[in-house]
C-alpha cells in the first residue's frame, strides 16, 4: 500500500432537490476523505446513509452541489477515468437479452480492447468468477440472483482496473459464494489495485478491509484502520490449545499475581459461515455420504443420496 | 397528375437552416451565460470561466468519439430489437400481403397506369405504416428503459461518452428500420411485379420528364400569367380559348440530342398517338413500323366543352416548336416603359433604327431630358439579364457579331440597373455602348436574330393523354428544312406552343401536363427511390424519438414524436397557409364569432382591437417559429412518383428529403448529447 492518493474527496455536498429546486434532503454532507493506491476501503454505514450516493458521485451519476472529487487526479465527471475503474452496482443492472459472454464482450468494446483480447478475457473472468459454463450463452433473464452478480463482478474487472468500486458486493450471494468474492477481492489486493467497498454487511467488511469510514445522515463519524479502530485498549485476549485443569489452575494463579481480572474462559466456537463453507466442500469432495443422527450407524442410511450433505456435515463437525 | 415538381433551392435552403440554427444556438448560449451570471453571484469573471469550461468539455465530447464504442452500442440496439421480437412485424406485413393481393387481383381498373398506380401506392403505404410506428415506439422507449432499468449506469461507468451513447442508439434504431424496410421494399418490388396483370406491365417504368416554365398568352395574344377559369375551385389548371389567338407556352431549358428516344415511328413527320390503346387499335403492328430517334413529348391536357361537338374525337390543336430569339430581343431591349418602342423595331428587324434610338434614350437620360425611375431600371436590367442569357450561346461560334462583347455590354447595363443607388450616368453610358456595338453588327443580329416556327396538328386524347414524336429534320411554315437541336433549340431552350383550334371550346392545363419525355428508366429505380423517402423519413422520426428520450420518459418522448410526425405531415400546409398568406388571427375569430361578423366584414378600429391585433400578430409570430423549426414531412412523400409511373427526381424529390434529415440530425444531436450529459441519471 502506497500514499498515493487514488481517491481525493473535499468538503462534497449533495443535495437532493424537488422540481422546483428546492432542496428536499441533504444526502452527503461535507464530506473530505482520501483513499490511497493499494487500500481495500469500506464505506460503512446504515441505509440512508449516503454510502451509495457517495459512490455514484465518485462515478459521475451524480452532480455534487458542492465541493471536488478527483479520481486518479481527474475530476469525476471526466470520462477518461472511468478506463482505470471497474464498478459492480448494488443491483445488477445488464441488458437481461444478452448472454454472459456477450455481456463481458460488449463491455470490453466499451474499453476498446481486441477481439481477441475481449475472449480472453471474458473467459478468464467466468471462469474467475465460478459461473458454471453451461450458462455461459444463456440470457442474463435466465439467470438467478447469484449467478447475476457474478456477472456483475466479472464485468467490473473486465478492463483489470486499477480501482474497483464495489457496491454491496456479497449481497445476494450464498457463503461459498461470499467466500469466493472475498477471494477475489483478496486476490486484487495482492495485485495492488485499489477497493472501495460499499456496504453493511459487516463481518465481510471486516474480514477484507485495511480501512473503513462510516457515514451516518450524510456526514463522516469514523475514519481509521481496523486495527486501530477495533483493539479493545484495557483488555488482553490469550489463545491456547486445549488445558487440563491444573494447567487451568496454575495460569489463574498466575493471573492473579499480576492482578489481572479474568473475565471470561471458553472454547473458541467456528462461525456459521466456516461450517458452512466446510461442509459444501466436504460434499464435493467427497459426495454419497449424509447426515447420520446421533445413534445411528452409516450403513443403516447409506442409498438416501439426497442426504449426503449433512451426513458429511454431521461427519466433519464430528471429526 | 396532381403535383408539380419543382427544383429543390439548396443554397437558399442552407441560408435559412444557418439563420434558424443559428438563432437558436445565440438563444441557448444567452440562456447559459445567464443561468452562470446567477449561479455564480455575478461574477462576470467566474461566469465565463465555467461556460467557458463547460463548452470546452462538450467540445471533447463531440469530438472524440470512439466510433468503436458507437458501433458496440448500435450492435447492441440491434441485438436487442432482435431478441425483443421486433421482427414479428413480418408476420402482419405477411398478412396484410395476402389480403391486399386478394383485393388488388379483383379490382377492375380501366388503364393500365391505374392498376399500376393503385398496387404501388398501396404496397409503398403499407411499407411506411408497418416500419414508421415500429420505429417510433423502440426509438422513444429505449433510452428511457436504459435510465428506468439502470443498465445505462453500466455504460456510463465505462469510458462512453453520452454522444456515443445517443449517437449509438440513433445508428442502432435506424439501422433496425432500414433492415426491416428493405426486407420489406424488396418482398413489396416482387410482389408487385408478379401481381400487376400482364396488360398493365408496360406501365411498370420510370419516366424521366423535363419540366419547362409555363406562360400563357391571352385571347387577344397577350403575355399572361395564368389562363382562363373555367369555373373549377381548384385552380390547378389554366384554360385557353378555341380558335383565338390564346395559347400556353413552355419554355425548356437544356434539351439536346441525348434527350432523344428510340422509337417505333411510320413516317419522317412529328407523329402523335394517344395513350388510350383503344384508340391505336386501326394502326398497322409494331413489327413494321422503323425504329429512329425521336424527342418525345407527353401531354395531359384537359378538355372543357361549351358545346358537346364530335365526343369521338378530341378537340383539335396545333403544337408549334418555335425559336424565337428575334421576338426574344425585342422584348428584352425593350423592357421598361420608356423603351417600349424599340420592341416594334426589333421585331420588324430595325436594329441600326433601334441602334440609333438607344443612343437618343442614353444621351437624355445623361442629360436629364428623359428620366427613369428606379423600378423602370430594374426592369431594364431584367430585360438585358435575359438578352445576356440569349446571347451566352453565340459566344465563341462564328455568326459574324462578337457575341462576347454583347454579352460583357448587356451586363453593364444590367449591374448599372440593380446597382442599390442607381447612377443614371453610368447606366446612360452602359446604354451607350450597347447602342454603339448594335449599330455596328446591325445587318449580322437581322440575319441571326430570327424567329422560327414548326407547326403540327393533333387530336387532344381526353383522359389519356398523347404522345408527340418529334424527328430532328422539320421543316418550317415556308418549306424550308429545319433542325431541331441546330436552328429551333437555341442554347438548349427549346420554346413549345399550345394552341385550341376548336371554336368555342376551352383547353386546360398546367405546368406538368406537357413535358419532354427523355429515356425511360426501369421501375426499380423509381420505385427504390420512393422507398429511399420513406427511409429518410424513418431515419427524422429516429432521430426526433432518440432525441426526445434523452430528457422525457417513454411516453411522453412518443406523444412528442408523434405530435412533429402529424404535424408535419398533415397540419403543415395549414401552418404554412396561416403565418405566410392568410395570417387570419384566433382572438379576432372568436370576437368575430361573439359578434355574429363574417371575415369580409370589416371591424371597428378601437383600442380594444388594436389589442387583439397586437396579441394575434403574437400568436402568429410564435407560430411562425413553430413553422421555421417543424420539419415539412411532405417533402418525403415520393411514392406519388413511383406509383404514377414517374421517375423520382434528384432535385426536386430526392435531394430536398436528403436536406431535410440531414439539416435536423445536427440539431437533434446537439440537443440530445447535452440533454443526456447534463441529465443526472440517478437523480430522485
Amino acid at each position: 500500500m502506497s500514499s498515493e492518493p487514488v481517491i481525493e474527496i473535499r468538503n462534497l455536498t449533495k443535495d437532493y432537490r424537488d422540481f422546483w429546486g428546492r432542496r428536499k434532503t441533504r444526502a452527503v454532507n461535507s464530506l473530505s476523505l482520501t483513499i490511497n493506491k493499494g487500500e481495500v476501503f469500506g464505506l460503512l454505514g446504515p441505509n440512508g446513509s449516503g454510502k451509495t450516493t457517495t459512490m455514484k458521485l465518485l462515478l459521475g451519476l451524480l452532480f455534487p452541489t458542492e465541493g471536488d472529487i478527483s479520481i486518479f487526479g481527474e475530476p469525476a465527471l471526466e470520462v477518461k477515468k472511468n478506463s482505470r475503474i471497474g464498478y459492480l452496482p448494488e443491483e445488477s443492472y445488464f441488458y437481461r437479452f444478452l448472454t454472459a459472454r456477450e455481456t463481458l464482450d460488449f463491455y470490453g468494446k466499451l474499453f476498446g480492447m481486441s477481439k481477441k483480447e475481449r475472449k480472453e478475457r471474458t473467459e478468464k473472468l467466468l471462469d474467475q468468477v465460478k459461473l458454471n459454463p453451461r450458462f455461459w450463452n444463456r440470457q442474463l433473464k435466465e439467470y438467478s440472483k447469484g449467478m447475476t452478480r457474478r456477472i456483475g463482478l466479472a464485468q467490473a474487472l473486465i478492463n483489470d482496473p486499477e480501482l474497483v468500486l464495489l457496491d454491496e458486493p456479497t449481497s445476494g450471494l450464498d457463503p461459498i459464494g461470499r467466500q469466493e468474492m472475498k477471494d477475489i477481492i483478496q486476490d486484487l489486493r495482492d495485485q495492488g489495485k485499489t477497493v472501495v467497498i460499499c456496504g453493511h454487511l459487516l463481518p465481510d467488511i471486516e474480514e477484507i478491509c485495511d480501512r473503513i469510514a462510516i457515514l451516518y445522515g450524510g456526514e463522516l463519524k469514523v475514519l481509521g484502520r481496523f486495527d486501530e479502530l477495533l483493539v479493545s485498549q484495557g483488555e488482553t485476549q490469550l489463545l491456547t490449545s486445549s488445558l487440563s485443569e491444573e494447567a487451568m489452575a496454575d495460569v489463574r494463579a498466575a493471573l492473579a499475581k499480576h492482578g489481572a481480572e479474568i473475565r471470561e474462559i471458553t472454547h473458541p466456537t467456528n462461525s456459521l459461515d466456516d461450517l458452512f463453507v466446510n461442509t459444501v466442500k466436504e460434499s464435493q469432495a467427497r459426495p454419497g455420504r449424509r447426515f447420520v443422527p446421533p445413534g445411528q450407524s452409516q450403513s443403516q442410511t447409506s442409498g438416501e443420496g439426497s442426504e449426503s450433505a449433512e451426513t458429511t456435515t454431521a461427519s466433519q463437525n464430528d471429526e | 397528375m396532381s403535383f408539380s415538381p419543382m427544383p429543390f433551392d439548396l443554397w437558399s435552403a442552407l441560408l435559412n437552416w444557418g439563420i434558424v440554427v443559428g438563432l437558436f444556438l445565440g438563444v441557448a448560449i444567452l440562456m447559459v451565460l445567464a443561468a452562470a451570471l446567477i449561479s455564480s453571484k455575478f461574477n462576470v469573471g467566474e461566469a465565463f470561466s465555467k461556460v467557458f469550461t463547460g463548452f470546452s468539455q462538450i467540445g471533447k465530447d463531440l469530438f472524440q468519439l470512439s466510433w468503436g464504442r458507437i458501433w458496440a452500442l448500435t450492435q447492441l440496439t440491434i441485438r436487442e430489437a432482435i431478441r425483443r421480437k421486433i421482427l414479428l412485424v413480418f408476420v402482419v406485413f405477411g398478412a396484410l400481403f395476402m389480403f391486399a393481393g386478394w383485393f388488388l387481383a379483383d379490382s377492375d381498373l380501366p388503364t393500365s397506369e391505374q392498376q399500376v398506380e393503385v398496387h404501388v401506392s398501396v404496397m409503398l403505404r403499407m411499407i411506411s405504416w408497418l416500419t414508421l410506428p415500429l420505429v417510433l415506439l423502440m426509438s422513444c422507449w429505449g433510452i428511457p428503459q436504459d435510465i428506468k432499468n439502470r443498465a445505462m449506469h453500466t455504460v456510463v461507468t465505462k469510458p462512453a461518452r453520452r454522444s456515443e451513447i445517443y449517437l449509438g442508439r440513433l445508428l442502432g434504431y435506424s439501422a433496425v428500420g432500414t433492415i426491416i424496410l428493405a426486407v420489406m421494399a424488396a418482398i413489396g418490388y416482387v410482389w408487385i411485379v408478379r401481381l400487376v396483370p400482364p396488360s398493365a406491365k408496360d406501365a411498370l417504368v420510370a419516366r424521366v420528364p423535363i419540366y419547362g416554365d409555363l406562360n400563357f398568352l391571352d385571347p387577344s395574344g397577350r403575355p399572361t400569367k395564368f389562363g382562363i377559369n373555367v369555373g373549377d375551385i381548384w385552380d390547378f389548371r389554366s384554360y385557353i380559348s378555341g380558335a383565338t389567338q390564346a395559347a400556353a407556352i413552355w419554355d425548356f431549358d437544356d434539351i439536346d440530342e441525348s434527350d432523344t428516344v428510340t422509337l417505333p415511328v411510320q413516317s419522317d413527320d412529328i407523329e402523335s398517338y394517344s395513350l388510350d390503346p383503344k384508340k391505336n387499335d386501326e394502326l398497322p403492328p409494331e413489327s413494321e413500323w422503323e425504329t429512329a430517334e425521336r424527342l418525345q413529348f407527353e401531354t395531359h391536357f384537359e378538355s372543357f366543352r361549351t358545346n358537346k361537338g364530335d365526343m369521338s374525337q378530341g378537340l383539335l390543336c396545333r403544337m408549334r416548336i418555335v425559336r424565337d430569339l428575334r421576338n426574344r430581343t425585342a422584348r428584352a431591349l425593350g423592357a421598361g416603359v420608356s423603351f417600349q418602342e424599340l420592341t416594334g423595331m426589333i421585331d420588324e428587324g430595325e436594329f441600326a433604327q433601334a441602334a440609333t434610338r438607344m443612343a437618343e434614350f442614353s444621351n437624355g437620360i445623361e442629360t436629364g431630358a428623359l428620366s427613369v425611375s428606379g423600378a423602370e431600371l430594374n426592369a431594364v436590367a431584367a430585360g438585358y439579364q435575359d438578352f445576356v442569357n440569349l446571347m451566352e450561346p453565340f459566344v465563341g461560334e462564328d455568326v459574324g457579331f462578337p457575341a462576347d462583347e454583347f454579352v460583357s455590354t448587356a451586363q453593364a447595363v444590367v449591374d448599372a440597373g440593380q446597382a442599390e443607388t442607381p447612377d443614371t450616368k453610368v447606366f446612360a453610358s452602359a446604354l451607350k455602348a450597347q447602342s454603339d456595338l448594335i449599330r455596328e453588327h446591325a445587318e449580322a443580329l437581322e440575319t441571326q436574330l430570327t424567329d422560327i416556327a414548326v407547326d403540327h396538328l393533333f387530336r387532344v386524347s381526353e383522359y389519356h393523354g398523347d404522345l408527340h414524336y418529334v424527328p430532328r429534320e422539320l421543316y418550317n411554315e415556308t418549306g424550308e428544312p429545319v433542325d431541331l437541336f441546330d436552328d429551333l433549340c437555341h442554347g438548349g431552350r427549346l420554346r413549345v406552343e399550345i394552341f385550341c383550334l376548336s371554336p368555342g371550346q376551352y383547353l386546360g392545363m398546367a405546368r406538368p401536363d406537357l413535358f419532354v419525355r427523355t429515356p425511360d428508366r426501369p421501375f426499380a429505380s423509381t420505385y427504390f427511390k420512393a422507398v429511399t423517402g420513406d427511409w429518410l423519413m424513418i431515419l427524422l422520426v429516429v432521430t426526433f424519438g432518440v432525441t426526445a428520450s434523452t430528457f422525457v420518459k417513454g411516453p411522453v418522448a412518443t406523444l412528442l414524436t408523434v405530435t412533429l410526425v402529424v404535424v408535419g405531415v398533415g397540419f403543415y400546409p395549414f401552418l404554412e397557409k396561416l403565418v405566410l398568406e392568410e395570417r387570419w388571427g384566433s382572438i379576432e375569430s372568436v370576437k368575430r364569432i361573439i359578434d355574429h361578423k363574417n371575415p369580409t366584414v370589416d371591424l371597428e378600429q378601437s383600442r380594444s382591437q388594436e389589442i387583439i391585433e397586437f396579441a394575434d400578430e403574437g400568436i402568429l409570430d410564435g407560430l411562425w417559429v413553430v413553422y421555421q423549426t417543424f420539419p415539412d414531412f411532405r417533402v418525403y412523400s415520393l411514392a406519388p412518383y413511383a406509383s404514377k409511373g414517374f421517375d423520382v427526381p434528384w432535385s426536386a424529390g430526392l435531394l430536398p428529403a436528403f436536406a431535410m434529415t440531414l439539416a435536423y440530425l445536427i440539431p437533434c444531436f446537439l440537443i440530445g448529447y447535452l440533454s443526456l450529459r447534463f441529465r443526472e441519471l440517478e437523480s430522485k
